[in-house]
This record gives C-alpha cells, structure tokens and sequence, in this order.
C-alpha cells in the first residue's frame, strides 16, 4: 500500500480495525460468510427487526419515570394549595374552632394579624393550662411539684451542675368558699314614658 | 471459468465481482447475505473514514460505523436508488457521526483529550502501513499523527469537517456539498482555508 506523504492525509486515511466487519456481519444477521457457494435467494436467518438496544430503553424509561414523579408532585402541590388534600401538619389551629365573637367587618380592617395570633395563643395556653391544673387538683391533693416544693427538691427535674436549685415556697391551696348567690330582686317592669313624638311639616326651602 | 453447456452439470456458481451496488443492493433486500456482505466490503473503510473524520477517535468511530450499518441494514427496503448507494451509505455514516458528537456524553469525551491508548490505536489500526515502516520510522509516523491532531484543535470544526472528509480521499468535493447540504464552492474555501490554518499551527507547534 502506498503511503500518502501528506501527514494530514496519513491522519485522514485511516483504517477500521481486523473484526470490523465480523461485527457488522453479525450485527446485520449475517454472520460469518459460509465459504461454499450457496445458491442466492436461500432462506437463511436474517432478523432486520432489531429491538432498540436495551440502554436507550432503560433510559428512556427512567426518564419518563422522573417526568412523571415531577408530575405527580406539582399536581399534589396544586392540589394542596386549593384545598382539597389536607396538609400533613395541621398544626393546632387545624380543624379546630377558634373562640372569638363574630365581630363587624369594620373592626378587622385595623386588626394586625400577629398581635390576634399572638393573643389567641397565649388564651389557647391558658386555657390549656387551666384544664391541665384543675384535673390533678382533682387527682391528687397535693401535686408532685408541691411536694417537691415543699420536700426542697427543685420543681423541674434533677438540679443541674452550677445551678442552685429554685426554692419554691409551698402553695397552700385552702378551701373555696363560694357564696351561694342569694335570690335575686325581682324585676319591676313598668310602662316606659314615651314622650309623644311631634311631626312637623318641613318648611319649604327658599329659592 | 469454463461455461458448461451440459443441462445436467451443476449451476454455475454466481460471482459478485463484476456485479455492481445496485445489484448487490437488490439481492440483499431478497435475503442474500454474500450480497451484503460483499456490500459491507467494498464500502466499510469509506464508513469508517467517513466517522473518524466527524469524531477523530477510533472508539467512537467505530461505534458509529456500526450504527449506521445497522441502520442501512434496517432501512434497505427504503432505499430509492436516487442517489447511489455509497453515497447514501456515507450520508447516513455522517448523520450518525454528527448525532454522537452532539450528544452529551460525546461532548464530555471529547472535554478529555485524546488518550495515549486512543491514539496507540492509530498504530494497531494501520499495521499494513506500519509493516512496511522500520521502528524509527513507525515513531516518527506516531510522532507526525500525534502533532496533526493537536494542531486540528486550533481549526474551526466546519473547516476541520470539510478537511477531514476531503483528505480521506473517500469522497469529492461535490459529495462532501451534498454530505454536508453546502456548495461546492464553500467546501472548496473551507477546506483551503483549513489548511492554512493547520499548516500555521504545524509550523508553530514544530
């Protein structure tokens, strides 16, 4: 073979491998070439069905998956933000009522919406708290926290190194007395002076 | 071959020497795999050059090469014959070429630079020539293939494209227009051009 002396040539001409065309052979159905003659238009397999290879396959596959995972969570966001599926968290306010009376339209323009979460809130807890307090009053006649009191031992669990404990003085919780209302006066109702109501024409205006 | 003119004497058996593409092309389509193989023959090194010269490793080449035979393979039936069949061939090699070059993990390969091993290929590929050539010689060969494809870096890749292609010695100037949809007249600028500016980084990088 002669050998072109232009290098860019001798870069250009290059030459496939030794089992290039085994390949193609074999990928085309072919195969070998038998080297007896055989007569043409034998049958002889030759599937030109080829299936797509398999890793364009898996990774057109993967790709859908992602397009329709995305899919699936936009549309849940959406559907989220309208209302129709409940938010995981439904936080305390959730389902709920909140107890404030129905107040006219005019009287929430000026309202700021933190200091009224802010205020519920702290009810809320109260609240809360009150409930909590008044069933182990009726549970125990002396809580763990007086008797941790009034034993010297700190209210909120073993003393921490560096800190002095907080001496809590005990609380006594005395008697309620509570007064029976007594009967109530009656209520007198008398006619109501209705001081009779003059109309008087209205003066004509004066042009 | 003696022509026997006895009824009962075996057929004579049929030679694909003389016969031409369209003929081969014609008795692949019914299943003739010497005809297809006499086609994957006659036109693999002009595939190949035509690969190499879009993607300049010999891996890639190969792969595409492969690719558009299989695809030529497939699409035979559809083969109109309006142009000829090498050309058709080649055009499809090319698309093929262009499609891996401008996939994204081509592009990431090629963000890499030709690896030794890559290029070593250049000597187990070319062992006829390289047969013919003593050691020195054979370094020399490497050496001069090495400082070529660093300088094609500096081309820009319509006139590397039409260079290539020209100096693979597999196509002309018209069907390099028709391989790449310009006119001969540009592909006869870009590959002048091409070659000014490849000698210049020759001569700077020697």
């Amino acid at each position: 073979m002669t050998r072109p002396p232009d290098p860019l040539a001798r870069f250009a001409r290059v030459t496939p491998p030794r089992d290039h065309v085994r390949r193609v052979l074999e990928r085309t159905g072919s195969g070998p070439v038998n080297e007896q003659r055989r007569r043409p238009g034998d049958e002889r397999a030759g599937n030109r069905h080829v299936l797509m290879p398999v890793r364009w396959l898996a990774a057109s596959v993967a790709g859908l998956v992602v397009i329709a995972g995305l899919l699936l969570v936009y549309q849940v966001r959406d559907m989220r933000d309208i209302g129709l599926v409940p938010p995981a968290a439904a936080g305390e306010w959730g389902g709920k009522g909140v107890d404030v009376p129905v107040l006219p339209p005019r009287a929430y323009w000026e309202m700021s919406a933190f200091e009224e979460f802010t205020r519920l809130e702290a009810s809320r807890t109260a609240a809360t708290r009150r409930e909590t307090s008044s069933a182990r009053a009726a549970a125990e006649p002396r809580g763990t926290a007086q008797r941790s009191s009034a034993e010297g031992l700190p209210v909120n669990g073993p003393p921490q190194d560096g800190i002095a404990p907080i001496a809590i003085a005990a609380i006594d919780m005395g008697d309620i007395d509570v007064t029976p209302i007594g009967p109530l006066p009656a209520i007198a109702v008398g006619d109501i002076d209705v001081p009779e109501l003059t109309v008087t024409p209205l003066s004509e205006e004066v042009q | 071959m003696s022509l026997s003119l006895s009824p009962t004497a075996a057929a004579r058996p049929s030679s694909t020497a003389p016969v031409t593409d369209a003929e081969l092309v014609e008795r692949a389509r019914r299943h003739d795999d010497e005809a297809w193989a006499e086609l994957v023959h006659r036109h693999h090194v002009a595939v190949y050059r035509t690969a190499y010269a879009a993607l300049l490793r010999h891996g890639e080449a190969d792969d595409a090469a492969q690719d558009a035979w299989m695809t030529a393979w497939q699409r035979l039936d559809g083969f109109r014959g309006d142009a000829t069949f090498r050309t058709w061939l080649l055009a499809i090699a090319w698309r093929k070429a262009l499609d891996r070059r401008r996939s994204l993990a081509g592009w990431l390969r090629r963000l890499a630079p030709a690896s030794r091993e890559d290029e070593g290929r250049d000597d187990m590929v070319n062992v006829a020539d390289s047969a013919t050539l003593d050691a020195q010689a054979a370094l020399l060969d490497r050496e001069a293939r090495h400082r070529v494809r660093r300088a094609l870096r500096g081309v820009p890749q319509a006139q590397r494209d039409c260079l290539l292609l020209a100096a693979g010695g597999e196509l002309t100037y018209d069907e390099i227009g028709d391989l790449l949809d310009v006119p001969t007249g540009t592909v006869k600028w870009r590959v002048s051009e091409g070659r000014k500016r490849l000698r210049t980084r020759l001569e700077g990088l020697s």
